[in-house]
C-alpha cells in the first residue's frame, strides 16, 4: 500500500501547527486563517478538480471548503488532523453537489474533446468519449495531456462515491482504513468500492500506456 | 479440504486483485493468489491493466490552486464576522425574528397540536395507566378537530389572542419548571444545558406536550372566543394527563434510571447564547398516520427509515439501500416526502412498519453551521435520547442523526423550493443527507476501534449533531411485559410496537 502522501507533505509543512492557526482563525486572527488556506489550498484544489473535472467546478468546491471549514472551526476539536477534517469538508460538499445534480439530472463536465462528446441518456450530461485517442494504435506513445484527459474523463463516469474513493486511494495515496474514517464507512465498503471503480477504469482505460 | 484451502478461480482472483496490488491481503490469501497467477495469463492480463490503471490515476498530473486562490478566498471572507472580530455578537438578520417567528407561528401551533395529537394517541409507554373515559373523550375531540381543520385565519385570531387565552397554561408550565429549579439566565452554557437536561428529565415531555398542544388546539377551536369554562376544563384534563404521563413514566419499564427522572425528551433549551433566541426542541415519538399532519405543515422534508426488524426486501430506492445494506444497515427506505405526494409516501411507511425518524427544523435566523446546533442537541449525547433507544429499546445507539429542516413558509425554504424545487441547494445544505449517518451498523469490534467521538467531523461541518443508531427492538421486546392483560382496542392502538416514528425537531418558542 502507498505511503500516506498527504501525511508526508503536511509533515514537510507544518511550521506552526495547524491547530494553533485554527485556534488563531477563530479569534479573528485573518493572518492565520490565510496561512492556513496556502498550506492546504493546492491538495484541495487538486482534489476538487480531479472531482469534478473542471476549472470553475473546482474553484468553487475548494473554496465553498474553505469558507465552510472558516464557519465551522469553532467546532474543530482537533481529534483528527486539519487536513483530514478538511478532506472530509471537501468530499462531503462534493457528494452533496453531486446528489443535487443528481436529482437535477443536468450534470455537465467541460467537454474536453469537443468534437467526440456524446449526450448521456438524452439529458443534458456530456461526456468525454473514452475513445483512445491515437486511434487504437498503442506503439504511439501518448501525450501526457492527453492521458490525463482520458483518464479524467474516465473518472468522471464513475459514480461520485466509487469516483472520491479511488482517487483518495489511488491519486492521494491513502490507506484503506484511512479512507473509511474520512468517509465514515466500512472498510468493506472502501474495498468493494474501490474494486468496482477500478474495474470500471479497467474497462474505460483499456489500452493505457 | 474447504474452498479457501483449495486455491481461488479466476473470479475470486478478480475480486482480490484490487487488495492484492495493495498489499492488504494475508500472507495465505496472496500465496494462492499468486498460485493461480502463475497459471492463469488471462488473470495475468487483468492484473497488468489494472496496474496500469492506478499508474495512470497516480501519475496524473497536480494542478495547482490559482496563484490569486487564497486572495480571493480571503476577499470573500470579508465581512465575516470569523475574521472581523472575535466572538461576534449576531446580529439577527432581516426579517427578524419576531417577524419570522410570526410567519412561522401558525405552522408551527398546527405542528404542536399534530405532534401532541401523536403524542397523546400513539406513544404512551404505558397505556394501561390511561382511564378510558380521558381517552374516549380525547379521541372524540381529535376527531371533531380533524373534521374541522382550523383555519389560519383562526390560528392567527389565536396568535392575537393568545396573550390573554394562552397565559395561563404557559404560566403553569414556566410554574412547574419553576418549582423544579429553574436557573437564573446568565449561566454558562454547559450548565444550561445541563439544567436544560435536569428540567426535561423532571418533566415528562407528553405532559408538556400535552399542555403545548392543547393550547394550541384550543387556540384554533375556539376562534370564535366562545368558551373560557371549557378552555379551563381542557387545561385541568391536560393537567390531569399530564400527571398520569408523569406518573407512568415513573412506572415505566426502564428501570430505575426513568423512574427516577421521568420518561424525559424534550431537551428544552433557553436561549442562543449570541443571539438571545429562545428555542424548543422536541423529541416526538409518533406513527406514520401523523406523518401528514407533521408533512403538512413542515413542507417537503426527506425521511429515512429503519427498523430493527429486517428481512422483508423492499423495491424503494433499490440502489440506495443496496448501498446501505453493504454498510450493514437496516434501512429500509428513502424518500422525498412532499405535501403533494404524501400519501403515496405513507402508504409505504405504514407497510413498512418504520422504526424511526428523525427530524428536525431549526428557525429561519439559526445558521445551519452553527455550531450552536450542537450545544443545542449535546444534552441527547449521550444522555436521554442513547439511553432511552438503548435501555428501553435495546439498541445499540453510536449515532444518531438529524435531519435538518426549514420550515415550510420561511422564506429560507421559499427560496430553496423556488431556486431548486426538486433538490434545494443552498450553502450549508439545508438537507442532510441521513443515508450515509443513520443506521449505519457498526459491529462490536469495529465500534471499539473507532474513535471516541467519531461524528466530530460531522457535526462541526454540518453544525448539527450527527450520531448512527442501530435500532435492535427484538431484544427490547422480549424484556418488555406485555400490555396490562386488557386487550381492548383503544389501548391497542396506544401501543405501536412497530409503527414508530419520532420526529425531532426545534421549534421557535
Amino acid at each position: 500500500m502507498a505511503s500516506n502522501k498527504i501525511s508526508e507533505r503536511v509533515d514537510e509543512m507544518v511550521v506552526v501547527a495547524d491547530t494553533e492557526l485554527v485556534s488563531r482563525s477563530v479569534n479573528g486572527d485573518r493572518k492565520a486563517f490565510g496561512l492556513l488556506v496556502q498550506r492546504y489550498q493546492d491538495r484541495v484544489y487538486n482534489l476538487s478538480y480531479r472531482l469534478v473535472g473542471q476549472h470553475h467546478g473546482a474553484l468553487d468546491l475548494s473554496q465553498e471548503a474553505f469558507l465552510k471549514a472558516l464557519a465551522a472551526m469553532p467546532g474543530f476539536r482537533g481529534e483528527s488532523g486539519f487536513y483530514t477534517w478538511l478532506y472530509r469538508i471537501v468530499l462531503n460538499l462534493h457528494m452533496n453537489k453531486e446528489r443535487s445534480l443528481a436529482a437535477k439530472a443536468a450534470r455537465k463536465t467541460i467537454p474536453l474533446n469537443p468534437g467526440r462528446r456524446e449526450e448521456l441518456e438524452g439529458n443534458e450530461r456530456r461526456s468525454v468519449t473514452l475513445e483512445d485517442p491515437r486511434g487504437g494504435d498503442p506503439s504511439l506513445p501518448m501525450q501526457n495531456e492527453e492521458r490525463d484527459d482520458r483518464i479524467q474523463a474516465a473518472l468522471l463516469e464513475l459514480e461520485a462515491q466509487h469516483r472520491q474513493v479511488v482517487l483518495l486511494c489511488d491519486m492521494e495515496g491513502l490507506a484503506y482504513e484511512e479512507i473509511a474514517d474520512l468517509l465514515e464507512v466500512p472498510l468493506g465498503t472502501v474495498k468493494s468500492r474501490l474494486h468496482r471503480a477500478r474495474e470500471a477504469l479497467k474497462v474505460k482505460l483499456k489500452g493505457l500506456r | 479440504m474447504n474452498r479457501e484451502e483449495r486455491g481461488m478461480n479466476c473470479h475470486r482472483v478478480q475480486e482480490l486483485s484490487s487488495e492484492y496490488v495493495d498489499d492488504v491481503l494475508t500472507a495465505g490469501e496472496r500465496a494462492r493468489f499468486e498460485d493461480h497467477l502463475v497459471r492463469c495469463p488471462s488473470c495475468r492480463r487483468e492484473l497488468d491493466s489494472l496496474r496500469e490503471v492506478i499508474a495512470g490515476i497516480a501519475s496524473l498530473t497536480e494542478i495547482p490552486a490559482p496563484s490569486t486562490f487564497c486572495e480571493r478566498l480571503l476577499q470573500a471572507t470579508e465581512g465575516s464576522p470569523r475574521l472581523e472580530q472575535p466572538a461576534p455578537a449576531r446580529v439577527p438578520a432581516e426579517p427578524g425574528p419576531v417577524a419570522i417567528f410570526l410567519k412561522i407561528a401558525p405552522l408551527a401551533v398546527a405542528a404542536l397540536v399534530l405532534v401532541t395529537f401523536t403524542v397523546l394517541f400513539f406513544f404512551q409507554p404505558d397505556p394501561e395507566h390511561w382511564g378510558e373515559p380521558e381517552l374516549t373523550a380525547l379521541l372524540d375531540e381529535v376527531s371533531q378537530q380533524e373534521e374541522g381543520q382550523p383555519s389560519l385565519e383562526a390560528k392567527r385570531e389565536w396568535l392575537e389572542r393568545r396573550g390573554s387565552l394562552g397565559q395561563e397554561p404557559e404560566k403553569s408550565i414556566e410554574a412547574e419548571l419553576d418549582a423544579r429549579g429553574d436557573l437564573p439566565a446568565d449561566r454558562g452554557e454547559v450548565a444550561k444545558n445541563e439544567d436544560a437536561n435536569s428540567r426535561l428529565k423532571s418533566l415528562g415531555y407528553a405532559g408538556k406536550g400535552a399542555s403545548r398542544s392543547r393550547l394550541a388546539r384550543r387556540g384554533a377551536a375556539t376562534a370564535d372566543a366562545e368558551s373560557k369554562d371549557k378552555a379551563t376544563s381542557e387545561r385541568q384534563r391536560a393537567s390531569i394527563i399530564a400527571g398520569k404521563k408523569r406518573r407512568s413514566a415513573s412506572a415505566g419499564v426502564a428501570g430505575p434510571r426513568t423512574a427516577q427522572n421521568g420518561s424525559v425528551h424534550l431537551p428544552f433549551v433557553d436561549k442562543h447564547p449570541q443571539t438571545g433566541e429562545s428555542f424548543n426542541l422536541l423529541v416526538v415519538e409518533t406513527a406514520p398516520e401523523s406523518l401528514e399532519g407533521l408533512t403538512a405543515s413542515f413542507g417537503r422534508a426527506r425521511f429515512a427509515l429503519y427498523r430493527s426488524v429486517s428481512g422483508e426486501e423492499l423495491g424503494f430506492d433499490r440502489k440506495v439501500k443496496n448501498e446501505l445494506d453493504s454498510l450493514g444497515s437496516e434501512v429500509l427506505g428513502f424518500f422525498d416526502f412532499n405535501a403533494a405526494d404524501y400519501q403515496t409516501t405513507l402508504e409505504q411507511l405504514t407497510d413498512l412498519g418504520a422504526e424511526g425518524i428523525y427530524a428536525m427544523t431549526v428557525p429561519e435566523t439559526l445558521v445551519l453551521n452553527d455550531p450552536f446546533l450542537g450545544e443545542v442537541l449535546k444534552p441527547l449525547e449521550g444522555g436521554d435520547l442513547k439511553a432511552d433507544w438503548e435501555e428501553e429499546r435495546g439498541a445499540t445507539v453510536t449515532q444518531v442523526a438529524y435531519h435538518v429542516v426549514w420550515p415550510a413558509g420561511s422564506p429560507k425554504a421559499a427560496a430553496a423550493a423556488a431556486s431548486a424545487p426538486e433538490e434545494p441547494r443552498s450553502v450549508p445544505p439545508f438537507v442532510i443527507n441521513l443515508g450515509r449517518f443513520v443506521a449505519r451498523h457498526v459491529p462490536e469490534k469495529q465500534a471499539r476501534s473507532l474513535p471516541a467521538k467519531r461524528g466530530a467531523m460531522h457535526r462541526a461541518e454540518e453544525g448539527v449533531e450527527l450520531r448512527k443508531i442501530v435500532p435492535n427492538n427484538r431484544k427490547a421486546r422480549e424484556k418488555k411485559p406485555g400490555a396490562s392483560g386488557d386487550p381492548s382496542e383503544v389501548q391497542d392502538r396506544l401501543k405501536p410496537k412497530v409503527r414508530k416514528i419520532r420526529v425531532l425537531f426545534i421549534q421557535k418558542r
